[in-house]
């Protein structure tokens, strides 16, 4: 009898050392298998800001600024990205939108950098200040800006000692259909209205 | 899902305005009169635009391509149509031009001016015929170096379109004649005059795609048309004619796909997708022009109807005739023209300048009154009645649309499928509040296309920022890695020459400015080396140099401080003093070194050429530097000169600073003196060795 008992013992704690060792290699294999290396919201945040890498927020970069807001910074420091931004970071994070941080004054106009060449002395000082690599020159030779790249982070601006860099309205790339002024006014689109109410089309389909 | 053809199906919504088309089926199709001068603008398709391939001046004859499209790197065709002249001329201008467009934009253009011959190009008769020989890809080639875009209106380049039906599987070839458009006829008259060449053209797709089916779909309302096709159409032919009843927009791609195959494209996917090619009339027989009788599109039928034409009637107009030109044969009365819309009333847009062209996309020009085109009204607010969503040929939610395009919001109006928007017009047509809903529904498109844009964008710069940061963090670390290589290597030179300097004499590694120089310069003579004696040298010029500096510093400090008046001018004086005296030892020292050079070479010299040829410049250096202290001493004799004259001339120097001055100017003067004497002893030296040298 004792021996059955010893038996039965054996064999549930036989079984349950076993299981243990199932699951722990089992959950082991996913903790390798699955890790995240870094905090995916992070990576969220930086989806929604606009990457002009201006630095406008106190951060060398638009990656670094997501670093700080997923450690808890204001949502509110990107001035090129605006309210739209704000709006985006609010509902990714669950916080409340709050008024842009930045100058009254700061616009959100799409701007791209204007090298006038004659001017340039090609010093190298913007090419080394563009985040984006968006200057080419070489020393004492002109530079100028690859407007396609150029993010407008303005950033060039000040380090040139010949002031030769400007920050001009980067030109539109098509034409937009514009938005209808609302109620109230006369639409654009020419439309036959002629024998409206007798020829309203039928619900039936 | 199978295409059933047994019965024609519907689709959701539609309106059916009226047709207004019989104005301008009263009078026989037939070709506008030539212009003089025709402006063909370079982009006249959805694709790329084209790039000009003549210049000013060129002769070009009737059908000549003027302008090409670059094919981009891994396209099989390039995207976009090619431009050919309409006319036989002269190029006359290459320049930016104002085209038919909804913003009154300006695009280039090609403009030729006519010389009235209307010249074919020379070589067409020579071109072989038989098109059943030629493979599918020259084909495509030949349609697409036609520039045959899409003429029902949207302008795909029509070879882009059938390369993506030979390369999948083309179940239902459709012909869409369908012309729904209230006043437009052009496709109507076309099949009147040529349902031949329209079956020639079909033929041609045939061969290309091979298709199951071929359907060519109708509205009823064109009963002599279908009569010229049914008398087309042989008996055994494939071709199979579906006539559908008339509601607009029938002749919408998808909704005319639905009306005789009831198959449904599904949202976001192109008729291809499942197995549909639609091909308008006019294109297909531009296939056939192209094709089988080597004829570019050059010229399209373009309805011109409205109520301030005396004519309203259809026409053949060569592409880049001015519209004016075009509606003053039709018999235009200008006193009743307030509105011209290229197009049709439903899609089409206003113009308001006469002498834009006729591009390949006008497929009618409506001249009319506000009266008979009724005025646009006053947008209202919606009071959400619904009646645009029972009109919907796209089963969508026009209001919410409308919602969410007239308050920003873009992603949402996205959500709800504003890209399944056909922008036929039937919402807008129905509302009673005459809301302008295709254009909010166009506006809200264009933002999605910035929105995407700047995503991508917004990507590009990320990366390209990313790749910044990591090539700069490898630059840090290359240029650390040098420097701790330098670092080490430099040690291991420092450690090495410390341990010769251990077991050599004291000497060589003596460098302080005031030891003095003739131990070493004495027991370089006694050994006849002359390389520790130049270095002696060297180091000495470099002591007389850096005293020279540290002089004129003082001297500066001088001045500036009697400048600025202080009273304490003593102490930089003492200072002065100080470093003119030990300018003074060391010239001494190069003196005394000059003479020991030179007695050294001299006894070395008839020993070994080699040594008295390497210490020849080593001669004249010693020399040339004495020259310069000597015409430092003159400078400085001359400076303190001066200074002593501006002291005088001063009104308040005192008596204690003139005497300085002079004090300063006796003490520059000998300084000259010493380095005359020591450049003359120096040059008497050096003869003699010269003298043997040669």
């Amino acid at each position: 009898m004792s021996a059955l008992m010893d038996a039965s013992v054996v064999a549930a704690v036989l079984a349950l050392t076993g299981l243990a060792l199932c699951f722990g290699a089992l959950l082991g294999f996913a903790e390798t298998r699955f890790k995240v290396d870094e905090d995916p919201i992070v990576d969220q945040i930086d989806a929604l800001l606009p990457q002009t890498q201006c630095g406008q927020c106190g951060h060398p970069g638009c990656r670094p600024y997501a670093d700080a807001i997923a450690q808890g910074e204001a949502i509110n420091r990107c001035p090129p990205g605006g309210e739209s931004t704000i709006e985006a970071l609010a509902n990714l994070l669950g916080r409340d939108p709050l008024p842009l941080d930045a100058d009254a004054n700061a616009n959100s106009e799409k701007r791209v950098a204007f090298i006038r060449e004659a001017e340039c002395i090609g010093c190298t000082k913007c090419i080394q200040a563009c985040p984006v690599d968006a200057i080419v020159g070489a020393a004492k030779l002109m530079h100028t800006v690859i407007v396609d790249e150029c993010t407008g982070c303005d950033l060039c601006v000040a380090p040139c000692p010949v002031d030769c860099i400007e920050m001009h309205p980067r030109p539109e790339a098509h034409w937009h259909w514009p938005q209808p002024s609302g109620p109230g006014h006369l639409p654009l689109i020419a439309t036959d209205r002629s024998g409206l109410s007798s020829q309203v089309g039928a619900h039936d389909a | 899902m199978t295409p059933d053809f047994s019965r024609v199906h519907r689709f959701h919504g539609g309106i059916q305005p009226p047709e207004h088309k019989q104005i301008s089926t009263t009078m026989p199709l037939q070709a506008a009169a030539l212009p003089d001068r025709v402006v063909l603008p370079l982009q006249q398709s959805s694709g790329l635009m084209a790039q000009a391939v003549v210049s000013v001046g060129d002769y070009v004859y009737r059908g000549q391509c003027i302008a090409q499209v670059k094919t981009l790197e891994g396209q099989s065709s390039a995207l976009g149509a090619a431009v050919h002249a309409s006319i036989s001329g002269h190029v006359s201008e290459l320049a930016t031009l104002p085209v038919p467009h909804p913003g009154g934009l300006q695009s280039p253009c090609i403009v030729i001016e006519s010389d009235g011959l209307d010249l074919p190009v020379p070589d067409h008769v020579q071109r072989q015929d038989d098109w059943q020989d030629l493979e599918a890809e020259q084909l495509l080639a030949t349609i697409g170096a036609a520039g045959i875009v899409g003429l029902g209106g949207a302008g795909f380049p029509t070879h882009t379109k059938l390369a993506g039906g030979f390369a999948q599987d083309t179940r239902l070839l459709l012909i869409n004649a369908a012309e729904c458009e209230p006043y437009i006829t052009a496709d109507d008259m076309l099949l009147r005059q040529r349902s031949a060449a329209l079956i020639e053209g079909i033929q041609v797709l045939v061969h290309l795609l091979e298709p199951e089916h071929v359907v060519i779909g109708i509205e009823d309302n064109k009963s002599e048309a279908i009569a010229c096709l049914r008398a087309a159409i042989d008996d055994d032919s494939c071709i199979q004619l579906v006539v559908v009843p008339t509601r607009y927009p029938s002749g919408g791609e998808k909704q005319l796909i639905q009306l005789v195959s009831g198959l449904e494209v599904p949202s976001g996917k192109r008729p291809i997708d499942i197995g549909v090619v639609c091909q308008n009339v006019g294109t297909v027989v531009a296939v056939a022009d192209a094709v089988i009788r080597h004829q570019p599109l050059i010229e399209r039928v373009v309805t011109v109807t409205g109520d301030a034409l005396a004519q309203p009637r259809n026409f053949y107009v060569r592409l880049g005739t001015s519209i004016e030109h075009v509606l003053t044969q039709a018999g235009l009365r200008p006193q009743q023209l307030q509105r011209l819309i290229m197009g049709g009333p439903m899609m089409g847009f206003a113009l308001t300048d006469l002498s834009l062209p006729v591009v390949k996309t006008t497929n009618c020009l409506l001249a009319g009154s506000n009266e008979a085109l009724g005025a646009p009204g006053e947008e209202m607010p919606c009071i959400r009645c619904g009646e645009c969503e029972a009109v919907c040929p796209a089963q969508l939610l026009p209001q919410q649309l409308y919602w969410f395009s007239a308050h920003q919001q873009y992603q949402k109006a996205a959500s709800f499928d504003l890209w399944d928007c056909i922008e036929c017009g039937a919402c807008a047509y129905v509302c009673p509040s005459d809301i302008p809903l295709v254009q909010y529904y166009r506006h809200a498109k264009d933002e999605l296309r910035v929105l995407t844009d700047e995503a991508q964008k917004a990507e590009q710069a990320r990366q390209r920022f990313e790749a910044r940061q990591a090539r700069l963090t490898r630059q840090a670390e290359e240029k650390a890695a040098k420097r701790a290589a330098r670092a080490a290597k430099a040690q291991q030179i420092q450690s090495a020459s410390k341990a010769t300097a251990a077991s050599q004499p004291k000497a060589t590694s003596d460098d302080s400015l005031s030891s003095n120089a003739t131990p070493p310069l004495s027991e370089s003579a006694s050994t006849s080396s002359i390389s520790p004696s130049l270095r002696s040298s060297q180091q000495h010029k470099i002591a007389l140099a850096a005293a020279q500096v540290a002089l004129k510093r003082a001297d500066k400090q001088l001045a500036a401080a009697k400048a600025r008046r202080e009273e304490d001018v003593t102490a930089l004086e003492a200072k002065v003093e100080q470093a003119r005296e030990k300018l003074k030892a060391l010239q001494n020292v190069s003196d005394t070194l000059s003479d020991t050079v030179s007695a050294s070479v001299t006894p070395a010299t008839p020993v070994t050429a080699k040594a008295s040829g390497s210490s020849t410049p080593a001669v004249s250096a010693s020399l040339k530097q004495l020259k310069i202290t000597r015409a430092a001493a003159l400078s400085a004799v001359k400076k303190a000169e001066k200074g002593l004259l501006n002291l005088q001339r001063a009104t308040d120097a005192t008596a204690e600073q003139l005497d300085a001055q002079k004090a300063r100017l006796a003490g520059a003067q000998e300084q000259f003196e010493a380095a005359e004497k020591a450049l003359q002893k120096a040059q008497l030296a050096t003869e003699p060795t010269q003298e043997s040298n040669s």
